[in-house]
């Protein structure tokens, strides 16, 4: 887990420095380049692509049986809200919020032990509705301001992204034997818990605007943003035996976010 | 170590207490009179058929047939059994039988014997009450209250009738019945009211419970939760099954069995913290369990009487401790033998000898005994005597009582291959050894080789003389070792007549046949030429004429050397 952190540290950085060193041309906008500042905020969706799985041992009928979990979550809408300063010629420092939040139902597969024999589970499976990851983001972002004509400026830009992830897992499930002759059981309940954390990762895209006044213009994003964290740590672990699956853990984080807003330059 | 010369010579000590000795026809009584005509009714063809059925439904309507019992067919629905009982004038002729199946209404087979011309006067000399106390005097055993005494017809092996009371009474080695002739009191028949092993969460206080058996096999077992412990009464199952710890209490165990006493809450198994270590107790109760779901899985039968009644079993008859203490028939009882005991309890029961302390063999053997609990064989094969006693009534003498005991072996190793085959008890190993967990090395009776226990393979060998009720556990080997033939295949030891079996992952074939042969199809007084009728009849009924399982079944049954 440190190994990816460190990484994605050592990745924006590196793509920080490249932009700062190869584009300090004199180039200004010429009708929006007295933008200094921009404000604003967008609605949009974010292409998500994870599919966590976590694994969790049970007692029952004096023997262990095991459930999997599977969450896939996918797009959905997010929000952000921007800040960002001409710094030096072309290039600027950028600050973008963004929250993006998924409610899903988590697939659950079970072996369930039988009553009277060891070694003998039954197969159950289930759904565990209302499954929400929760992802809030702050991108730092390096700008490189480009204006085209009168009235767009683009904007491309690259940095590192603070993420903050809260993911239901499902730690438990309640089982329903049918009855007589047990090879059948029903699993009707589950409880989660929630686990999460705070994770470094990088985000790139560019932003366009179109001033429709002088002040105020119509924006599209288009913003790449990734990073991991980490959800094996203790305090699941009591509850999760054990993540599988693709790529797990860490929780895939971010991914693509097309977005549309406003922009207010000063 | 072996027993020393003068200690008792265990199992065939049995037979020679004074009860079960006493089961030989004793001399006839004037009133009788000589044998009628016989007449065999086996009906399978259209043609034998149309002339059978209205043959029986004419005995019906003039009444020397009476229905007795209708089951619906468990493995084919859409059949029914009609069990119907011979009377004479007012008055069962014992034994006496005929099945007929049907499917809507038309008949598909009918077997049986019919006694034609039976002369007899059926006004008994001597009335219940005077029999009832010169019994109660002789054996100074009250009778059970419950079992209903009858006056019967009774026909003995020489085909002679007598006019006979048949009674249950009490013993010191447990309740039996017997037959007692109401012109002169004398008891002409006698068998036990017990089968011995001869030879040898829809409740809120259901818990399962980990124990190990005797053999230190790691089982669960369902228990009930009382006042913070747990006892061996499985609710999970559809019946009651109970297994009792007698805690080697012979002398209230034989009061038990002889329904002067009854079975408590305080005589379950019982433990502390569900982690169950003696090997009897868990062993007992959790194969009792086992053979409940090998009957209900294989045969979609309802337990031992097919309606889910309660199931009986009794462990530690005795402690092993007072071997040198006891009585000679109840060493031989209670620590050498298991047994079924129809007639005891509210719903009759198993008991489950004690065995003998390690170090201690059969003189006549070599063999050690283990407890008889320990072998899922054994419990199943005497929860079988419960479903023959339900069913057919195979009586327990000569021919149908060999086949009584062959399907208690069958359905005995059935439900050792059911367990180890499913993946529901691995570490069983199957075989076609009945009791080779108990008595060792060799067990008790090979249905694939049964020379190499000196039981016959083959008719032509059969035991014909009367011990052993007439042989029915030396000759039970010749109906088992066709099921076995039928199954996997071989050339038998004595004709040297090769079959073909249908092979071990068909096995539920030959079970499902056999099993609705002797359940449904079979008469009580059936002989081996009935049950190789009735069980191609099944198999035929099941899977066609000319199916594999039918050719395997008559090849098995030829090579055995029955025709």
């Amino acid at each position: 887990m440190r190994i990816i952190r460190q990484k994605n540290i050592a990745i924006a950085v590196t793509l920080w420095i490249f932009i700062f060193c190869f584009n300090s041309s004199d180039l200004f906008a010429q009708t929006v380049d007295d933008q200094r500042i921009t404000v604003g905020f967008s609605g949009g969706i974010q292409f998500v692509k994870d599919a966590l799985k976590n694994e969790v041992d049970f007692e029952l009928w004096q023997e262990t049986g095991t459930f999997e979990a599977s969450y896939n979550v996918t797009k959905d809408t997010a929000f952000d809200g921007s800040f960002a300063f001409l710094l030096f010629k072309r290039m600027g420092l950028g600050f973008n919020v963004s929250h993006f939040s998924k409610t899903i139902a988590a697939t659950i597969d079970a072996d369930v032990p039988h009553p009277f024999f060891f070694s003998f589970p039954r197969k159950a499976t289930g759904v565990a509705d209302n499954i929400t990851r929760r992802e809030s983001a702050i991108h730092i972002q390096s700008q490189y301001w480009h204006a085209v004509g009168d009235r767009f400026l683009m904007r491309g830009f690259i940095g590192p992204t603070i993420f903050s992830v809260r993911q239901d897992l499902v730690s438990t499930i309640q089982t329903k034997e049918r009855g007589y002759d047990y090879s059948a059981v029903d699993i009707i309940g589950h409880n989660t818990l929630s686990s999460g954390g705070t994770e470094l990762g990088f985000n790139i895209g560019f932003d366009v605007s179109y001033f429709v006044f002088d002040h105020v213009a119509l924006a599209g994003i288009l913003r790449y943003s990734r990073g991991t964290s980490s959800v094996d740590d203790q305090a699941t672990l009591r509850h999760i035996s054990r993540f599988s699956g693709q790529g797990q853990p860490p929780l895939e984080l971010g991914g693509t976010h097309v977005a549309a807003g406003l922009r207010f330059g000063f | 170590m072996i027993f020393p010369r003068l200690t008792r010579q265990p199992i065939k000590l049995l037979l020679n207490v004074a009860f079960l000795s006493a089961l030989l026809v004793n001399n006839l009584s004037a009133q009788t009179v000589a044998a009628p005509e016989v007449i065999l009714l086996n009906a399978t063809q259209e043609s034998e058929l149309r002339l059978t059925d209205r043959f029986v439904d004419h005995l019906v309507r003039t009444g020397q047939l009476r229905i007795n019992k209708i089951v619906t067919d468990t493995l084919i629905p859409t059949r029914q059994h009609e069990r119907f009982s011979q009377y004479h004038q007012g008055l069962k002729v014992y034994g006496a039988e005929v099945t007929r199946q049907t499917e809507a209404g038309v008949t598909v087979s009918i077997f049986g014997r019919f006694y034609q011309g039976i002369k007899i006067e059926t006004t008994p000399s001597l009335p219940l009450d005077t029999i009832i106390s010169t019994v109660d005097s002789e054996t100074q055993w009250s009778l059970p209250e419950k079992k209903s005494q009858e006056l019967v017809i009774l026909k003995n092996p020489n085909g002679i009738f007598t006019l006979a009371y048949r009674l249950t009474i009490a013993s010191p080695v447990g309740p039996a019945i017997q037959f007692i002739d109401a012109h002169d009191g004398i008891t002409v028949h006698q068998y036990p009211g017990i089968y011995l092993n001869n030879d040898g969460l829809p409740c809120d206080t259901c818990r399962v419970g980990e124990g190990r058996g005797v053999k230190g096999d790691r089982k669960k077992i369902s228990v009930n939760a009382l006042g913070g412990r747990f006892q061996t009464l499985d609710l999970l199952r559809p019946p009651a099954i109970a297994t009792y710890d007698l805690k080697g209490d012979w002398e209230r165990l034989l009061n038990i069995l002889n329904n002067n006493e009854l079975l408590g809450p305080a005589d379950y198994g019982q433990d502390s913290d569900n982690h169950w270590t003696d090997g009897p107790i868990v062993d007992g109760h959790v194969s009792a369990g086992w053979t409940y779901d090998y009957l209900h899985a294989r045969f979609q039968r309802n337990g031992l009487d097919g309606q889910d009644g309660p199931i009986t079993t009794i462990v530690h008859p005795v402690n092993r401790e007072d071997l040198w203490s006891v009585p000679d028939h109840i060493f031989s009882l209670f620590f050498l033998n298991a047994f079924y005991c129809g007639v005891c309890g509210p719903d009759g029961m198993v008991v489950f000898g004690e065995g003998l302390p390690e170090g201690f063999v059969l003189t006549e053997t070599g063999q050690t005994i283990d407890f008889f609990a320990g072998g899922i064989d054994i419990v199943s094969h005497e929860l079988a005597h419960a479903i023959t006693d339900n069913t057919s009534g195979l009586i327990y003498q000569n021919e149908s009582g060999a086949l009584n005991e062959a399907f208690s072996d069958i359905i005995g190793v059935s439900v050792e291959f059911f367990m180890a085959d499913t993946g529901r008890h691995p570490e069983e190993t199957a075989d076609y050894v009945l009791g080779e967990a108990v008595v060792k090395p060799n067990g008790v009776r090979s249905l694939a080789d049964p020379l190499s226990l000196n039981n016959p393979d083959h008719y032509s060998i059969r035991y014909q003389g009367g011990a052993d009720y007439g042989g029915v556990h030396i000759n039970s080997t010749i109906a088992s070792h066709a099921f076995y033939l039928a199954i996997e295949g071989g050339t038998n030891k004595t004709s040297g007549i090769s079959v073909v079996g249908v092979g071990s992952h068909n096995r539920w074939q030959i079970e499902q046949v056999f099993y609705r042969a002797f359940t449904m199809l079979m008469p009580a007084n059936s002989t081996f030429s009935i049950a190789r009728k009735t069980t191609i009849q099944s198999a035929r009924d099941m899977f066609g004429a000319g199916h594999t399982v039918e050719r395997a079944i008559d090849e098995a049954w030829t090579a055995v050397g029955v025709k």
